[in-house]
């Protein structure tokens, strides 16, 4: 394929690969399966690229194929390029900002957070980047009022992990 | 304050631990096959394609030729092979056109139906394809009763055989449809789990909006 549009494609993946990273954290739980979504993503994102056109902002394209690469797409598989090991899979919160009792919040609200299933942990994410409700209906193909209901169950379900 | 709104907060700092992956890596990643949902389906109903015309074809030689001709079934097999090749390319273009839709780029819900109905055409394909095996192995029982002249001294000789003869082949179609559906069962069940379960959940609530 075109060496320049190669290029470009890992150019611009490699400045936003955190989203990528993000998504795998989420739905992985441990570092081999973290890579290997990972490397399963920037397939599909290839295999896409082509069409990519320029109007529409990378990142937020990127969000598309990389959530329904976790979500639909993805059969582990054991050929994986071996990348340097990284601690991946934890979300590390340790800040001299937080005190204790937030820290500990902290903790177990990612620890609740990945506990929900795929779509929920989907919503989760999209509302943690910021994304508007009509971006996240968007994305998921469903109304924007189910967008929100879902969004407040997946709150109160988020307080009920908490409390358990 | 709400705690999601705190983990809001956290989020961006998450960012600062995440891994890096170079650009030669990525350049190694892209070369790499993909093992996804989709390319396991496409193979699958390959397989299930070249299966199903093996057995067509591999039925074929000269005695069973000469065996239609016999019972007088040999036009009619002749006709019926038309169709069914007919009805084997008009699948084929079907589960291309649908195997096309599928993309990425698309949001989550339709990417999922797009799978689904993918994997439908194979099913109607290979239910198509029981459908007809059972009408003509009937056809040509039915056939080889009136013609084949070994067949009719079996028959005519003593019903309390027939009857046995007829319960064994029902005893043995169910077996073997039984097997199959358990088969698909398995098979599409362990594949396209999680699938039904994401899509089944993304349905919910959406009927009463």
């Amino acid at each position: 394929m075109d060496k320049q549009l190669e290029k470009q494609f890992v150019d611009q993946l490699e400045k936003n690969q955190n989203i990528v990273h993000k998504i795998c954290r989420l739905y992985t739980n441990d570092q081999d399966s973290h890579n290997d979504l990972f490397q399963e993503i920037t397939i599909q994102l290839w295999k896409a690229y082509p069409k990519f056109r320029g109007d529409a902002k990378f990142s937020t394209w990127m969000y598309r194929v990389a959530l329904n690469t976790a979500i639909t797409l993805y059969r582990k598989s054991k050929k994986r390029i071996k990348t340097q090991d990284y601690d991946t899979v934890m979300f590390k919160i340790e800040s001299s900002e937080y005190d204790s009792t937030i820290e500990d919040q902290l903790k177990l609200m990612y620890a609740a957070v990945k506990q929900l299933n795929d779509i929920e942990k989907a919503l989760v994410f999209l509302y943690l980047e910021d994304k508007s409700y009509s971006e996240i209906s968007d994305t998921l193909g469903i109304t924007e009022v189910n967008a929100r209901v879902k969004m407040n169950r997946v709150k109160g379900k988020l307080k009920q992990l908490l409390n358990s | 304050m709400d705690e999601l709104e705190l983990l809001k907060k956290d989020w961006k700092r998450q960012e600062a631990s995440l891994p890096r992956i170079n650009a030669s890596d990525i350049y190694k990643m892209i070369l790499k096959k993909s093992s996804s949902l989709t390319k396991w389906i496409l193979i699958i109903a390959i397989l299930e394609f070249v299966f199903w015309i093996t057995i067509s074809v591999a039925m074929i030689d000269k005695n069973y030729f000469e065996h239609l001709k016999s019972i007088h079934f040999y036009t009619i097999n002749i006709i019926l092979s038309v169709i069914h090749y007919g009805v084997l390319l008009f699948f084929i273009y079907w589960f291309y056109n649908n195997y096309r839709k599928i993309k990425t780029t698309d949001d989550i819900k339709r990417l999922m139906r797009n799978i689904l109905k993918v994997r439908k055409t194979v099913n109607y394909y290979v239910i198509y394809n029981l459908a007809m095996s059972f009408i003509i192995s009937v056809m040509v029982f039915i056939a080889s009763v009136l013609y084949d002249p070994n067949l009719s001294k079996i028959w005519s000789a003593d019903t309390s055989k027939n009857i046995w003869l007829i319960g064994a082949i029902i005893i043995f179609i169910l077996v073997f449809l039984f097997v199959l559906w358990l088969f698909y069962k398995l098979l599409y069940g362990i594949l396209l789990r999680r699938l039904h379960r994401n899509y089944k959940e993304l349905n919910k609530l959406e009927l009463r909006n």
